[in-house]
């Protein structure tokens, strides 16, 4: 199993390697009802940040988004923690699996 | 009179036990007083009428009568059961308050009310015929008529104080706990029913490449224990399920609760149904390196069917057409766990199906996605092979994954080892690759290389490996339906010239 080891060990480094601390607490999206706020979230480039995704319906929603490559469940009257970025300058949008009508835009600049 | 008491009460006890299920289920349909009477009657006489009839079914169908008799009963009940649960949870916030006036209560209680008489009916049938038939038979064997009669009581009160606990114990949780357990209860109860179904055919000597034994459970929990005769008549509990019995319990379960999922949206129906039409039409052989690349994250309560099939090209019929076809059902147990049951197969030149092997794979998230520089993730999987004289294996596998923009590579770095009688040979390394450019939800193409290092003295020589490199496309249709198609070229003498594979999973929500 030497092999392995020495992959696994490589790996483990690797990954992390690379933590860098992520801005928390500042960026809150809120679903209520069939909207996201803010409908229009700003977010500065280049850094790896915490977003928080609350969900305020008494249904369970999902936050997707393939412009961030991320897709989570957030449970009815909960609240999730989701990593994006860093990300270079431009629009992402993001939708809610769960009904799809409803949608929001990230500016990152 | 004792084995006449312990017998009829544990035929007593089956029908109890379906019956306080299906009656906690559906309390609160009004007017199903009377649905309950005439099933119970209706299945009296028929179980009546068939003792007197048994020796004729039998010799029927050469000999196999009895087995398609009770395969047609089990199917029958499994679909009338499972139509009726699945009605239950459409309508079941209507139910639970209580909101609708008598009239309209009877016009639309009518359809389930005339289903319960039907269960009811048909698991009297069952059971109340092998009673009648039991009780012949002692009679014809000398005991005494006070014996039998005394025995016969005494399991009848004993089974039915059982039932009744069982059904009171279930309604008293509240209205909606007691609609979702029931409603399980119900799933697992036509599951079983469907896999007892497949097994009387498997005994009518149909699906005979498919009816090995899978596995053996009789030293932890026997069949004729009570609680196993119970959990029989509960959920299809079997000590020694083969194949089809295994496939039919699965995919009874895993259809009942994606159609319970989907209220009127028939056309997830139909993708579901267009996944399993597709693992139905490709020609298959053996196995070979192509695999499909797995990403480092899961999703919570994510369930999905999936078709995985990939084939190889070559001049050299020996390296030509080496294929591998599986079908997979998938569940996100919680945010860091997801669990997979898949069972591989062929199809043989004569258009039959060789069921080659039952896997099941367990993927684990570390952290949270994009919390680190890269993704990462474990999988575990055991694969036990049906055939003598194959071996079972047991694979691991480093999941990673990073994004950079609108780019995303994901490797899958493992091993796989034969464990068991039939092992051979040290670990099989493997190396998955993906590097590709999410252009959009529905398109992300990119290059794909997949390569199989082989075991022991392989592992030292280029030639000797597998390897592959090709274009390779991801992407999600319709909202719901994910695949990935990749074609590839053989940079390796071991490898084929050419080699393929496609992906299909459709995923729904809980």
């Amino acid at each position: 199993m030497k092999r392995t080891s020495l992959l696994s060990a490589i790996a483990f480094m690797a990954i992390t390697l690379g933590a860098v601390t992520a801005q928390a607490g500042d960026y809150v999206i809120t679903l209520k009802d069939d909207s996201f706020s803010p409908a229009t979230l700003s977010l500065p480039a280049n850094q790896k940040i915490e977003l928080t995704v609350k969900n305020m319906n008494t249904s369970p929603a999902e936050f997707e988004s393939s412009d961030l490559n991320r897709e989570k469940v957030v449970g009815a009257n909960s609240e999730i923690t989701v990593f994006v970025g860093p990300l270079d300058a431009g629009t992402y949008t993001y939708f809610n699996d769960f009904h799809r009508e409803t949608t929001g835009t990230i500016v990152v600049k | 009179m004792l084995s006449t008491a312990i017998i009829i009460f544990r035929e007593i006890l089956e029908i109890a036990m379906i019956l306080g299920v299906v009656l906690a289920a559906t309390r609160g349909l009004p007017g199903r007083a009377v649905w309950i009477i005439s099933g119970f009657g209706s299945g009296l006489a028929g179980a009546g009428i068939v003792a007197l009839f048994a020796g004729a079914i039998s010799n029927a169908a050469s000999g196999m009568g009895q087995e398609f008799f009770n395969a047609i009963i089990l199917f029958t009940a499994a679909i009338v059961i499972g139509w009726t649960a699945i009605w239950m949870r459409t309508h079941a916030r209507e139910m639970v308050s209580q909101i609708r006036q008598v009239g309209q209560d009877i016009a639309t209680g009518k359809l389930p009310g005339f289903s319960l008489s039907i269960i009811i009916g048909l698991a009297i049938l069952r059971e109340g015929s092998e009673i009648v038939l039991f009780i012949y038979g002692m009679i014809l064997s000398g005991q005494s008529a006070a014996s039998i009669t005394i025995g016969s009581i005494i399991g009848v009160v004993l089974g039915t104080i059982a039932g009744t606990m069982l059904y009171l114990g279930l309604i008293k949780m509240s209205a909606r706990m007691m609609l979702k357990v029931t409603g399980w209860l119900l799933v697992l109860l036509v599951a079983g029913l469907s896999s007892q179904g497949a097994g009387n055919l498997s005994a009518a000597g149909y699906f005979s490449s498919l009816s090995a034994t899978v596995w053996n459970t009789s030293w932890l929990l026997s069949e004729d224990s009570v609680v196993g005769k119970a959990l029989h008549s509960l959920i299809g509990y079997t000590a020694r399920p083969n194949v089809i019995e295994v496939l039919f319990y699965l995919g009874t379960l895993l259809g009942m609760v994606s159609i319970m999922a989907i209220t009127s949206r028939r056309k997830e129906i139909a993708a579901v149904a267009a996944v399993i039409v597709l693992a139905l039409i490709a020609q298959p052989e053996n196995a070979n390196a192509l695999d499909e690349i797995y990403s480092p994250n899961v999703e919570q309560g994510e369930l999905s069917v999936e078709y995985n099939g990939s084939r190889t090209f070559d001049a050299n019929p020996a390296k030509n057409n080496s294929q591998e076809q599986e079908v997979a059902f998938e569940y996100g147990i919680n945010s860091r766990w997801e669990v997979e049951v898949s069972g591989g197969f062929e199809k043989n030149p004569d258009e039959t199906f060789t069921f080659n092997d039952l896997e099941l794979e367990n993927r684990f998230q570390f952290f949270e996605a994009g919390e680190y520089w890269m993704d990462s993730g474990f999988l575990v999987a055991y694969d036990h092979a049906i055939h003598q004289g194959d071996a079972d294996t047991l694979e691991t596998k480093l999941l990673l994954q990073k994004d950079i923009g609108r780019i995303t590579t994901t490797a899958n770095i493992g091993f796989e080892q034969e464990v068991g009688v039939n092992a051979a040979g040290g670990p099989d390394y493997v190396f998955l690759w993906n590097t590709r450019y999410r252009y959009n939800e529905y398109f992300q193409p990119g290059i794909e290389i997949q390569s199989d290092l082989g075991q022991d003295s392989e592992l030292r020589h280029w030639n000797d490996q597998e390897h592959y490199i090709g274009p390779a496309v991801y992407g999600r249709l319709f909202g719901h339906l994910n695949y990935q198609a990749g074609y590839y070229v053989g940079v390796s003498d071991g490898a084929a010239s050419n080699a393929a594979r496609i992906l299909v999973e459709y995923e729904m929500h809980f």
